[in-house]
């Protein structure tokens, strides 16, 4: 009965010469389409910085748009599809995802799911795994993340889905950095925590208005006192740029106030 | 360049110099309150002693800084009502620099026995209360308000004789346009380019909507550019003015000409905010604020080329006909 169907089916299926070349061309089609939105939509992110990471998730939503179009037309194209050929079609396609492919559909489902739901944006700083970087693209199967090392990471899209993912930004050109100095004992506390207050308001990166707060932590550990400073830098691009710059700009300043990094100290040893 | 005012400017600074006059009636009945004038860029107010009246005949005197001052800033400062200009040049740009502006607000506010008047550049006040609480320090604050088109034609003209300026319409049509198009440049495959991009003028659009008919004389039309131009900042528009201005004929085209826009990277930005927080600031300044963070020659060099800082020998300001653009650029970037 199966058997039967299926003869059915591929009974349905016919593909000449030009029937094939117009499947080869709307595909072409549908990629070039889809890179040349994905080209726009990143420059008018860029333009408009604000709004940035909103008009960049408008690309998975035309790559969606377009590809589930292309499959819409390549099956009707090929198929001669009645009420009883779909029956079979969905039966068959069920059994593939039993079989082998349900990982990938999966993928591709919770890829939709994240499209309209929006968990993150393209461009937003999240965290997933371990891994920590800039989402690049939301695909169908795998969402890709740039590293700071510049590893380009796939992650699973139900991965993605299943597992806490940390957004530092969420769809904001702005984020809040945070950046620890570990200091010896012995320093004014004080005096510290003016250099990285300072060190925040000074910096080309910086965003110190529109309500964005400084903050200046201090906190004691057996060996040393960490000054941790949380502020927002201006441009996610300049994350690592802004906690490069605090970072120089600080040492310069303790290291010329005389303020010495944490030392070892061991019983029976003065330390250096 | 400034131009000699006279009545407009005194009439619209009147408001000020009342609520400043009222201040020092408070302090002559002995209560206190600091006084922090805010004055945009590029337009000057001046509060001279003979401007203010106490009652108790209490002296009043005035200093103006012009630059990061060598010693102790109230050091020369004597008067029971003190007016200090230019308090913006109190600061420095780097770790450390905000020293000698907390040991002043300190001071001033320990010293109850006199009143301070003090004027700010707004821009460098706005960026001074985000980093060191500024504002909690002076209980008045006044701000010295946009003018309106009107108000910077009555002093512009001021110093003309009636039918001395020949305002005349360019081949446009004299039925208000509603896109108007300005120089803009911008960078493409390594290279600058110029191009020039549409402006939609809002009121003449919703003018149009409405359908009422709108006929600007050309002087209309200048002084409408101008104020969009200088952002009602009279500084500017005087600037622009002049650079416009083909004597005796000025024609609307001429002010667009005047100024283009442009795009800033982040450095040039950061540059840029600072010089305009200072007003005039020497590159000597400069280099020692903020000659750590970037390259400072070659951006320097950049922002000139762009047209965006003027270089009077080694003072370093921004042009004024293209602050409207500058603030635009600035905004982008967060650093006004």
């Amino acid at each position: 009965m199966v058997e039967e169907a299926v003869m059915d089916l591929l009974s349905t299926f016919s593909i000449d010469t030009p029937t094939f070349l117009f499947l080869v061309s709307i595909l072409v089609i549908s990629v070039i389409a889809v890179r040349v939105v994905a080209f726009v939509m990143n420059i008018l992110a860029a333009r408009f910085k604000s709004q940035g990471n909103k008009i960049r998730m408008l690309i998975p939503l035309f790559k969606l748009l377009v590809y589930a179009s292309l499959l819409f037309i390549a099956v009707t194209t090929v198929f001669n599809l009645g009420s009883a050929e779909i029956l079979v079609f969905s039966g068959l396609f069920g059994a593939a995802i039993g079989l082998g492919l349900k990982d990938v559909f999966a993928d591709m489902v919770t890829g939709i799911i994240m499209v309209f739901e929006k968990p993150f944006h393209i461009g937003d700083r999240v965290s997933v795994e371990g891994h920590y970087g800039e989402v690049k693209d939301m695909g169908f199967r795998a969402t890709r993340i740039l590293t700071p090392d510049d590893d380009l990471v796939s992650v699973p899209n139900i991965l993605m889905f299943n597992r806490p993912v940390a957004s530092a930004n969420f769809g904001s050109p702005h984020m809040m950095v945070t950046i620890d100095i570990y200091i010896d004992f012995g320093c004014d506390r004080e005096a510290v925590k003016r250099v990285m207050r300072e060190a925040v308001v000074t910096s080309r990166y910086s965003n110190i208005g529109n309500g964005y707060p400084v903050l200046t932590l201090v906190k004691d550990f057996p060996y040393y006192v960490r000054f941790r400073v949380r502020s927002y830098v201006w441009d996610l691009a300049d994350e690592f740029a802004y906690e490069t710059d605090i970072t120089v700009r600080v040492w310069k300043e303790l290291e010329r106030m005389g303020v010495k990094p944490p030392r070892l100290s061991l019983p029976g040893h003065p330390g250096p | 360049m400034t131009m000699e005012t006279g009545e407009p400017l005194r009439r619209t600074h009147a408001a000020l110099l009342e609520s400043i006059q009222a201040t020092v009636k408070a302090f002559d009945e002995g209560a206190r309150g600091n006084v922090a004038v805010l004055v945009p860029p590029f337009s000057s107010f001046a509060v001279m002693p003979r401007d203010l009246h106490s009652s108790k005949g209490l002296s009043i005197s005035r200093t103006v800084l012009s630059g990061f001052p060598d010693g102790e800033p109230l050091d020369d400062v004597n008067g029971s009502i003190a007016i200090l200009e230019g308090c913006h040049h109190l600061y420095r740009m780097s770790i450390g620099g905000f020293a000698v502006l907390r040991k002043f607000l300190r001071d001033i506010e320990e010293d109850d026995g006199r009143l301070f008047i003090t004027v700010w550049n707004a821009k460098a006040w706005k960026y001074l209360d985000q980093a060191v609480g500024l504002g909690a320090h002076f209980p008045v604050q006044l701000r010295m308000p946009e003018l309106c088109q009107n108000e910077l034609r009555d002093i512009i003209m001021e110093k003309y004789d009636e039918g001395e300026i020949d305002f005349q319409y360019d081949d446009m049509p004299t039925k208000e346009p509603i896109v108007e198009w300005l120089p803009h440049e911008y960078s493409f495959m390594g290279k600058d380019r110029e191009t020039s991009l549409p402006r939609i003028d809002g009121n003449a659009l919703r003018r149009a909507l409405l359908r009422r008919k709108v006929y600007l004389s050309a002087e209309e039309k200048v002084f409408s550019q101008i104020h969009y131009l200088s952002k009602g900042n009279l500084g500017a528009a005087q600037e622009i003015w002049i650079r416009s201005l083909d004597y005796p004929v000025i024609r609307p085209s001429y002010v667009l000409n005047a100024c283009k826009r442009f795009m800033m990277d982040n450095g040039e930005a950061f540059v840029a905010a600072n010089i305009l927080r200072k007003g005039k600031v020497s590159m000597e300044e400069m280099r020692e604020d903020i000659g750590d963070q970037v390259p400072l020659d070659l951006i320097v060099s950049n922002l000139r080329n762009k047209g965006i800082v003027n270089s009077d020998g080694s003072v370093l300001k921004i042009r004024a006909e293209n602050l409207s653009f500058t603030l635009d650029s600035l905004a982008k970037h967060g650093m006004v």
